[in-house]
């Protein structure tokens, strides 16, 4: 395998505004927000901040690139594949560039953003492009000589509201298969993250996707993305983030023009090791199933439930694992842990820490801040927690 | 060009095992629109079919095992650079078929490159099927795998686009293949060859053998190692085929000739109607198995349709293949002329009337193709239904008008023939083109249009037009086998 590259931990930050119709385009109000580098906790740069009056301009975009008869719409099935995998093509052309700024953005260490964030975008966006004209429709025998077919068509315009644990790979996993069927989209993307999805919008301008296909605002979730909920010029709203936010999406799409809704909610997933496990594979994976990513996946093994009797000895290795985790600059290669997204993130979870002290639960390694600034957290665990605690049922 | 550039002719080699490997004897192969011999094809016979078969099943066990993206990255790579050199490509097809460049640089070419883009992409969408019985503690799977080396045998009509569609899938699936084009076109096949190794296929997971059917191609037919046959030609040669293959149970899927109605009721748009059948009476020559050969019209409108399709037809200029105004080339050989322009004087002697072409019109060539394989597109009317000009498969730029009454008249004389591949309804009446289209015995029928084909559904023929369809399900079934797994858990 070829080496990763040498990052850039200072990448210029071309595209900070508001992305509608193809052209960049500041906020209505003219209001911004700064972007945190999560490592240092300070500002990387100021970006636009998409309000309701934004989201109005991109939901009137998307539904003009949506009418029927327009370039979009007059498209073979099999070119849309071919502008996706155009976009794949150009996103592995800039592949080290966006890793860094997935890093510097994110916090994630950039080995991971390089190796496993990008490559799964580009596999995300080729698959998808290789659906765009697979998607069958059915014929169904009626009694009576009636002829009757199903097609699937394009539902319009997509609201798409996405999260910042994983910001180019969320983005990827709503636009590939929204595009690949024919749809126009709004994206709101996350306002601890929106560096690296601006950036692929320039590039979607570049593959030669039409304007207004795709429209890209950053702002915040009470402003923008409630904008984008209670439309009633969007078709569906996509939202991937935290259960509590998910309950106002359905609210709102239910108060609004009965949009369609898709939810991707929180977790607290159980991880469960029976005594006759290989040991050394389910301590491994009982690591990486919680701390990859810095513990930011809704599909985290969050809650470890051990046998028994091979409880003690597993109990000893994930901490001498976990203890032996290196934290530290994300841009450095070594560096296998960096720091969580933001200020609000660090210090729900070192509130969670100490409610999970204060609760009884036994702290065995970890606990504290690891670093004198930015959101370092030392990898942390506890045992003897009992299923009624709070660590135990909310989400960290 | 000096005298002695255009006598120096164009020597192929087998492709074997990822090497260019000469042969000790060759075939003379013609250019039909000048009737000169222009390139040398390799002869092949059992030895080296044995050779290609043995390196294919090498190169299969490290190929199977390749995950589908992988395969379909390197298929990905062999589309582009097929399309990178389109031109080149578009120029040998016509040079060596007689077909109009037109018609290779926006047809041939580019579907031989759409052919590995789209199983490069549709490999990676397929899933199986799985069915639960929870009072038994049972799960069921199936899994498919590919069978091991694929033989393909290709024809000389859309020769790369042909043995493109087979070869794509064939290794999209993880197969190895050994095929064996026709040895009247066999340029296009051996350029393909120079690409491989620049795209990334392992050698010896795609081998060429050039050579005549009844050597090469029997040869590899009848080999105990190759398990699959995929075959579009002659029904003829399809026949042998099978008897050949039977001893060893081979899978076979086999594409042959068609016998293609248009069926044309007075409710028809001619405005589209004529054009179109114009087009799919006389494309390629009348050298597409999809070819409409015989035109039934609703007796209402036939004086006109007659009348107004006779006059399209004599617009289409038959002429040198490389300008690229031209509609029709040259035929695939001078053999094949004369059987196609027998039909033309059998009808005669019947007492059919022939309205154009043959004959009948001019035929005025540029003196470089005096000596090439033309002939004009031709009309013939008032045939019977039971003359071998609507029974047997022309296969050139001729076709046949007849009226007709009823509805259940036209399904019963469209039906009256052994071969079931192709149709064309045309009529504005939904209920009408629904009902009909369900009553003809083929296996694509065209509403209101004519070839356009979607890739993804089955493509194939009833009776004796084959066995077997192509498509992005249905070549995968037939390149893969299913087992079904039991698990009690």
């Amino acid at each position: 395998a070829s080496p990763i590259p040498a990052p850039n931990p200072r990448p210029d930050i071309a595209y900070n505004k508001i992305f509608i119709n193809n052209e960049w385009h500041d906020a209505v109000s003219k209001k911004t927000f700064p972007s945190i580098n999560p490592a240092t906790g300070e500002v990387i740069c100021q970006v636009a901040e998409g309000d309701k009056a934004d989201v109005d301009k991109a939901v009137k975009a998307a539904k003009a690139a949506f009418q029927l008869g327009s370039p979009w719409r007059r498209m073979d099935a099999s070119h849309r594949g071919k502008l996706l995998n155009r976009l794949a093509d150009l996103i592995e052309r800039d592949r080290a560039y966006l890793a860094a700024l997935e890093t510097l953005d994110n916090g994630k260490p950039y080995a991971i953003s390089y190796l496993v964030d990008l490559d799964m975008v580009v596999k995300c966006l080729r698959y998808f492009a290789g659906w765009s004209d697979k998607f069958h429709g059915k014929t169904i025998p009626l009694d009576g000589d009636f002829f009757c077919y199903t097609r699937h068509e394009p539902v319009g315009v997509c609201g798409q509201i996405i999260p910042w644990n994983f910001p180019l790979l969320m983005q990827a996993w709503k636009l590939g298969p929204a595009l690949a069927t024919g749809n126009v989209v709004v994206m709101k993307v996350a306002e601890q993250t929106p560096l690296s999805a601006l950036y692929v919008a320039s590039l979607i301008k570049e593959a030669g996707f039409p304007p207004g296909v795709v429209n890209i605002i950053p702002g915040y979730g009470p402003t923008a993305g409630a904008a984008i909920s209670s439309h009633m010029d969007v078709d569906k709203v996509a939202f991937t983030g935290s259960t509590e936010v998910g309950h106002l999406i359905q609210k709102a799409a239910a108060e609004s023009n009965l949009k369609r809704v898709t939810l991707e909610l929180g977790g607290k997933s159980p991880n469960i090791i029976m005594s006759d496990a290989d040991m050394d594979w389910a301590v491994d994976q009982a690591h990486f199933a919680l701390f990859f990513n810095q513990g930011q996946c809704c599909c985290a093994g969050s809650r470890t439930y051990v046998q028994e009797d091979i409880y003690n000895e597993f109990v000893e290795r994930s901490v001498e694992k976990a203890k032996a985790r290196v934290v530290g600059n994300p841009f450095d290669f070594k560096t296998e842990q960096g720091p969580q997204v933001d200020e609000e993130q660090f210090k729900k979870i070192l509130g969670y820490i100490s409610t999970g002290q204060r609760e009884g639960a036994k702290l065995l390694c970890g606990g504290s801040p690891a670093a004198d600034r930015g959101y370092f957290i030392q990898p942390t665990v506890f045992g003897d927690v009992q299923d009624s605690m709070t660590i135990a049922r909310e989400e960290v | 060009p000096t005298m002695a550039h255009s006598k120096a002719l164009l020597v192929l080699e087998n492709f074997i095992g990822g090497k260019f490997v000469p042969c000790s004897s060759y075939i003379d192969s013609y250019n039909p629109s000048t009737g000169d011999v222009y390139c040398r094809v390799p002869d092949s016979g059992k030895e080296e079919v044995e050779a290609a078969v043995k390196a294919a099943k090498d190169a299969f066990p490290v190929w199977s095992s390749k995950s589908p993206l992988e395969r379909s990255q390197i298929l990905n790579k062999l589309a582009d650079l097929i399309e990178h050199d389109l031109e080149a490509f578009a120029q040998a097809e016509s040079k060596d078929q007689g077909k109009t460049i037109t018609f290779a640089r926006t047809v041939d070419i580019p579907r031989a490159v759409h052919n590995f883009r789209f199983f490069a992409t549709s490999i990676l969408h397929h899933v199986t099927e799985c069915t639960e019985m929870p009072t038994m503690g049972c799960v069921h799977y199936t899994s498919r795998a590919p069978v091991g080396v694929a033989g393909l045998i290709s024809p000389w009509n859309l020769p790369l686009y042909l043995l493109t569609w087979k070869i794509a899938p064939a290794i999209a699936c993880g197969n190895t293949v050994v095929a064996k084009p026709s040895e009247m076109t066999s340029v296009t096949a051996w350029m393909m060859c120079k690409l491989l190794e620049k795209a990334g296929v392992p050698p010896g997971v795609v081998n060429v053998v050039f050579g005549t059917g009844p050597k090469a191609g029997e040869a590899l037919v009848c080999h105990p190692d190759v398990p699959l046959l995929s075959f579009t030609g002659s029904t003829l040669t399809a026949q042998r085929i099978t008897e050949k293959s039977a001893p060893h149970c081979k899978r076979l899927s086999l594409e042959l000739g068609g016998k293609n109605p248009a069926i044309i009721f007075d409710d028809a748009d001619l405005s589209q109607c004529i054009p179109t059948t114009v087009r799919s009476s006389f494309a390629n020559q009348g050298e597409i198995c999809l070819c409409t050969s015989r035109i039934f019209v609703q007796r209402g409108i036939y004086s006109e349709f007659l009348k107004r399709f006779v006059a399209e037809a004599k617009k289409w200029k038959t002429g040198n293949p490389s300008d690229p105004t031209t509609d029709v080339g040259a035929l695939i050989s001078k053999e094949h002329l004369e059987k196609v322009r027998n039909y033309v004087k059998k009808a005669q002697a019947e007492g059919a009337r022939v309205l154009c072409g043959e004959g009948v019109d001019p035929l005025a060539l540029p003196p470089g193709n005096q000596k090439g394989y033309f002939m004009l597109p031709t009309v013939i009317a008032e045939v019977k239904d039971e003359s071998c000009c609507m029974q047997e498969e022309i296969f050139g730029p001729v076709t046949c008008v007849v009226a007709f009454d009823t509805e259940e008249e036209v399904i019963r004389r469209a039906n009256g023939v052994k071969y079931g591949l192709a149709a064309t309804v045309w009529s504005g009446n939904v209920g009408r083109v629904h009902r009909v289209a369900h009553r003809l015995q083929s296996g694509l029928v065209w509403t209101n249009c004519w070839l356009v084909r979607d890739l993804n559904l089955p493509f194939g023929g009833m009776k004796a037009s084959g066995i077997g369809r192509e498509g992005a399900r249905d070549s995968y079934e037939f390149f893969t086998e299913v087992k079904t797994i039991t698990i009690k858990h």
